[in-house]
């Protein structure tokens, strides 16, 4: 089985980005290549699985040293693989969905936009295959400043306000503490690379918890409180943006960084045992059960659905930290099924937003006679976050619940169910009311206020419909990603 | 009150380097007036210059010119009490068999004397090195007052003063103008 | 005669020379083209001189032919090697570039005392660098500060308020540059020598005398003075945001530079690991301003309007990251201090072309004047962005190289706190810079300032692309630091001035 080489996934959304900026003034053309590019990623990263799964390879590249035994390093493994095709397979739907946003709704700047988002590609790909921490450092600063560009793209005052909150947490994070870990690291250990089992087997225990606290609060893309504030105040750019931000790459980069300082940094049996992680597992149970309290009282619809995901972010770090195998797995499956739940109700609500303007929860009452197939989707996506099956979601947080019970948290358990409730609260109604009430009485003078809204453009159409269908298939496909994560963590025991 | 006398008498130079380097600082720092703060500076380096002069001082020492053992012996002998005859029979000395020939010549001195003269004969001269420094380090003091005295003439000029608060009075006010 | 063995002393003299001859043409372009051939052949004598440290070890010329201890001395390493190339480096790439610059910020009749001070400075800054007598670098410290304080003040004709900053420079220059001699002094009673290797030696049985310490805190006093070391650092902002912009391209990326390298050289080589760490307590004091310089130079930097005054700013706290280096004592904090040396010469090089670039066309460099620009000047746009990251140190920058030896080399010595401060430095870093990108390419043109006609010359960005290519290079290339650490090495182990 041939598979191309990893440092591919990230020269194609490179030389796209460069073309697409070059395209500036032939719009479809510059589509097209957007288009080509996030096929032919697509292709590339596909072809990487069955040498990974079937032959056991771990494809490797070596760039530049930067410093003695300090270099760029890509290495193809499983976890990395869950990210990288997760991301790899919504940039298409994505794009499709981009298009059409973008021009139904008549943005400025549309070859930034779109060159933006092909480096953003490129950065998560080389966040999902690096080989060491510095080349996890080098894609997750680069991820922060292709996507500031793109949050900040309407360039008001409120959205420059987003940018700076963003950058602040993003940068602050990652530069003061997880920089601080990863120098650390490199002083006590004199590696940085990435090894099953972890690196730290000669590092005193204390030492060994204040790096696992620093790396833990120093991955901000995680969005673990107090470090949220940026996820929801960056709502203010495009929807696709914000699909980008919650689903494709940018808070995924920072949950899988967590996964995988925790697997191959620390080893899961070390987080386990020799770390004081305990606290680490209340702050994310914080965080589950206060973000969905949030979103309830949240009525602006992308609002609600950020703090949504500020709290589903932290069943992975759950997961990293509970410290056994099946929580290792749990959260690489929640990486993949919350991304396609999530992009679909993102989807959806950019849908809503560019056919009927509107952005209240409270003002979708009877949308769905309006809108049925995007309602249609929205429930989908929804159920599939609560976690019901036949959607993804079941899977992951079946997993995630059996791995509280094995490190004999039950309490934890509790949480992720009285969070299951929450997001059912705060969810279904949209669809519900929807489709089962009417539409508010117009004025009177044009008939129902809802009069002349039709669904959105086609390509979002297409896009919401595909991710959809996509967390139905991982249901009842799920095989593929449990083998991967079996890689990574047996779940024998 | 012994020990200070002679601290301060001994060290006179240094306490007067100190003061006018002090002194300068002061004036560098507090006048407003821009050709006192360079009066300051000036003195400030003085005071710098007494320094290095000072450290070069060996006590009872000739000055660093060259001398024959011949005309150091006379300086040494008008410094003491000596019979002439003595004094004509070392010089005579000197002429033909060096210094240490003439030393035994000269026969025994009072305690003090001998002393003197020993000393005088054995070390030559101040050290001229930090004097030549100094001269060095006063060309470069004179072009920094050269460069900064025609800075001052061009800030007067330009402001049509030459005071500090006033210059700062004038600044803010063409900033408000620009502003408004 | 083969000119071969007069290398050392050429590299000083050429300049110099030249300044003079410069000084008596009274015409522009032939004083410009002189001043560019001299500055270039410097740059190559520097890198022939560098090549023969590298192939021989330390090269001494004694000048005049007179041999130390009495005589003068040249001494060249591999350590002052890398600074005289770099310095000289500067200088051939800003003085030929510099013509269109110098036309719109200094008065026409000016221009022939203009290179002729600036060659002159350079000559300064490059015989401190070589020499190894310890009074001869006083002197040519007090060479370039003069001809310095008067570059300054050939700003005026654009802001008189260069002239104030030049006065200020001058007082703080004056008094550091006394406080250095004062040092000297008391060095020099107690071991009777100027040369720096033979006062080494001496110094080694010293080690309890007042004397030498009263005029080790003399020195380093003095030079931390001459840096710009927080909290003496005001003279700088001022004089880099009025002086004429190649004369701020040319210093900040040379002047601060040389000031780093003397201190190196004292605190090192002539004072000696016990005497600096041991026996005075200079790591603490340095790194205690180093730290605040840190913190404050990036505050003050985030608040500016006027983008010269921001990268004024921005080099204090840049200051700050060379003194924390070579203050931890360390290998791992010396080889960031030099590799930080070079980038942050190259990057603040950099910066500065292309705000003269800015200045060129928009007549100033306040962020009005910026707002926008990169839709008509992208080059220039790019190469404040590339310079900007530079700053913060993103990865694959010289600055992400050295932030980590200086945050490796504080956890080497269980600084954790320092650490902390370097990497919220490059926060804050991250502030200023971004605000200024942000001003830069997301700017509405014409709304603030009316937009530029077009492009600068390519003297302008060509200069500053090349320089960010170099801090690039530095940043991607393990064998190029690798170099520079040996001779960080070297310089640790005291073997010789």
């Amino acid at each position: 089985m041939t598979h191309v080489s990893p440092e591919l996934t990230l020269v194609i959304p490179l030389v796209g980005a460069v073309i697409i900026a070059l395209l500036g003034r032939w719009p479809n053309a510059r589509e097209a290549v957007t288009l080509a590019c996030a096929a032919a990623l697509l292709l590339a990263v596909g072809s990487l699985f069955p040498a990974v799964l079937e032959h056991g390879a771990r494809p490797a590249w070596r760039g530049p040293e930067v410093l003695p035994g300090l270099g760029l390093v890509l290495e193809v493994e499983p976890l990395g693989l869950i990210y990288a095709g997760v991301a790899a397979l919504l940039w298409l739907p994505n794009s499709l969905y981009s298009i059409g946003y973008m021009r139904g709704h008549h943005e400025t700047n549309q070859t930034r936009f779109f060159a933006c988002f092909a480096l953003s590609i490129a950065s998560a790909m080389g966040i999902a295959f690096s080989g060491n921490l510095f080349t996890l450092f080098v894609f997750y600063e680069a991820l922060s400043l292709a996507t500031f560009p793109l949050v900040t793209h309407h360039g008001t005052e409120k959205a420059q306000r987003a940018g700076r909150l963003y950058v602040g947490f993003l940068f602050g994070t990652s530069m003061v503490l997880m920089l601080l870990a990863i120098v650390w690291t490199w002083t006590l250990t004199g590696t940085v690379d990435f090894r099953a089992g972890g690196i730290l087997g000669d590092v005193s225990p204390g030492l060994t918890a204040v790096l696992f606290g620093l790396f833990m609060l120093g991955s901000g893309k995680a969005a673990v409180m107090p470090f949220h504030f940026w996820l929801p105040s960056a709502m203010v750019a495009p929807t696709p943006v914000s699909a980008l931000l919650h689903a494709v790459a940018v808070v995924k980069a920072g949950v899988f960084v967590v996964l995988k300082v925790s697997v191959y940094v620390f080893g899961v049996d070390t987080v386990a045992s020799g770390v004081h992680h305990e606290w680490l597992l209340y702050l994310a149970a914080a965080t589950i059960l206060i973000a969905s309290i949030v979103a309830m009282t949240k009525d602006d619809l992308k609002a609600r659905l950020a703090y949504s995901t500020v709290g589903q972010l932290s069943y992975i770090v759950l997961g990293a930290a509970l410290g056994n195998s099946l929580g290792v797995a749990g959260g690489g499956l929640h990486i993949a099924m919350h991304a396609f739940g999530k992009i679909t109700l993102f989807f959806c609500a950019g849908a809503i937003y560019v056919a009927a303007h509107k952005t209240k929860v409270s003002e979708l009452t009877g949308l769905g006679r309006r809108m049925p197939f995007t309602m249609l989707a929205f429930a989908v996506g929804a159920l599939s976050i609560i976690g019901l099956p036949p959607l993804g979601g079941a899977w992951s947080k079946w997993y995630l619940g059996l791995a509280t019970l094995e490190a004999g948290h039950a309490g934890l358990l509790v949480v992720l169910l009285i969070s299951s409730l929450l997001n059912v609260a705060y969810l279904l109604p949209i669809p519900l009311k929807a489709f089962f009430l009417s539409p508010p009485a117009g004025d009177g003078a044009h008939g129902g206020a809802d009069e002349g809204i039709h669904e959105a453009p086609l390509p979002c159409l297409i896009a919401l419909g595909l991710t959809a269908l996509g967390s139905v298939a991982l249901f009842f496909w799920p095989d593929l990603l449990l083998r991967l994560v079996t890689e990574v963590a047996p779940l024998g025991s | 009150m012994s020990l200070l006398a002679t601290g301060l008498f001994n060290l006179l130079n240094y306490w007067v380097y100190v003061s006018l380097m002090m002194i300068g600082l002061y004036a560098v720092i507090a006048k407003t007036n821009l050709v006192k703060k360079v009066i300051g500076l000036s003195l400030f380096q003085t005071g710098i210059f007494i320094f290095y002069i000072s450290m070069g001082v060996v006590s009872g020492a000739t000055t660093p010119i060259t001398w024959t053992d011949a005309e150091r012996l006379r300086l040494g002998l008008s410094r003491v009490e000596v019979a002439p005859e003595r004094a004509a029979a070392a010089l005579a000395a000197v002429e033909e068999d060096g210094l240490d020939a003439a030393r035994a010549a000269l026969g025994p001195l009072a305690p003090a004397d001998a002393a003197r003269l020993d000393e005088l004969l054995a070390r030559p001269y101040t050290n001229p090195l930090p004097h030549v420094l100094i001269l060095t380090a006063i060309v470069v003091s004179v072009s920094t007052m050269a460069v900064a005295l025609a800075i001052v003439m061009e800030i007067k000029a330009a402001y049509g003063t030459i005071e500090s608060d006033e210059i700062v009075t004038a600044e803010l006010e063409t900033a408000r103008a620009a502003r408004s | 005669m083969t000119l071969t063995p007069q290398v050392p002393a050429l590299v000083v003299l050429v300049p110099l020379l030249a300044g003079v001859v410069i000084g008596l043409v009274r015409h522009a372009g032939l004083a410009w083209l002189l001043a560019s051939l001299a500055s270039v052949t410097t740059f190559a004598l520097t890198l022939a001189l560098a090549a023969r440290v590298q192939a021989e070890g330390v090269v001494i010329y004694a000048m005049g032919g007179w041999a130390a201890p009495t005589g003068i001395e040249l001494r060249v390493d591999a350590l002052n090697a890398l600074v005289l190339a770099l310095v000289a480096g500067m200088a051939a790439v800003i003085v030929p570039t510099s013509r269109a610059s110098v036309a719109r910020e200094v008065p026409a009749d000016r221009h022939d005392q203009f290179y002729a001070l600036v060659l002159l400075c350079v000559a300064g800054m490059l015989g401190v660098t070589a020499t190894g007598d310890a009074f001869n670098l006083y002197v040519l410290i007090e060479i370039s500060s003069l001809t310095a304080y008067a570059l300054v003040a050939l700003g005026r004709s654009r802001d008189r308020r260069a002239l104030t900053a030049s006065f200020q420079y001058l007082i703080m220059g004056s008094i550091g540059a006394s406080f250095l001699l004062v040092g000297l002094g008391y060095l020099f009673l107690a071991t009777g020598t100027l040369n720096m290797a033979d006062m080494a030696v001496r110094l080694a049985d010293l080690h309890g005398s007042t004397t030498v310490r009263t005029g080790v805190a003399f020195v380093i006093v003095g030079l931390s003075l001459k840096m710009a070391l927080f909290p003496v650092h005001q003279w700088m902002a001022d004089a880099y945001t009025y002086a004429p912009t190649s004369v701020t391209a040319l210093m900040a990326s040379t002047a601060t530079k040389v000031g780093v390298y003397i201190t190196i050289r004292f605190v090192y080589t002539i004072f000696g690991h016990e005497l600096s760490f041991v026996i005075m307590p200079t790591d603490a004091f340095l790194l205690a301003f180093a730290c605040l310089a840190i913190v404050v130079g990036s505050l003050q930097a985030i608040r500016q309007h006027d983008v010269r005054r921001l990268l004024a700013y921005s080099s204090v706290a840049q200051i700050g990251y060379l003194v924390l280096g070579l203050a931890l004592g360390s290998a791992l904090g010396l080889s960031g201090t030099l590799v930080h040396l070079l980038n942050h010469a190259l990057v603040k090089g950099a910066l500065f072309l292309a705000v003269g670039a800015v200045v060129y066309r928009q007549g100033g460099a306040t962020m009005h004047e910026l707002t926008g620009i990169a839709r008509r000047m992208p080059l220039t746009a790019a190469a404040i962005a590339v310079g900007g990251l530079g700053l913060i140190g993103v990865p694959l920058t010289g600055g992400f190289v050295s932030k980590w030896y200086l945050v490796a080399g504080a956890l080497e010595a269980g600084l954790w706190p320092v650490a902390v401060v370097v990497l919220v430095g490059s926060l804050l870093a991250v502030a200023y810079v971004l605000r200024l990108l942000q001003v830069v390419y997301f700017g509405e043109p014409g709304t603030v300032a009316p937009e530029p006609a077009g492009e600068a010359p390519a003297s302008f960005w060509a200069p500053a692309l090349l320089l960010l290519l170099g801090s690039v290079a530095l940043g991607v290339s393990g064998q190029l630091t690798g170099g520079l650490i040996a001779a960080a090495a070297g310089a640790l182990a005291g073997g010789a001035p």
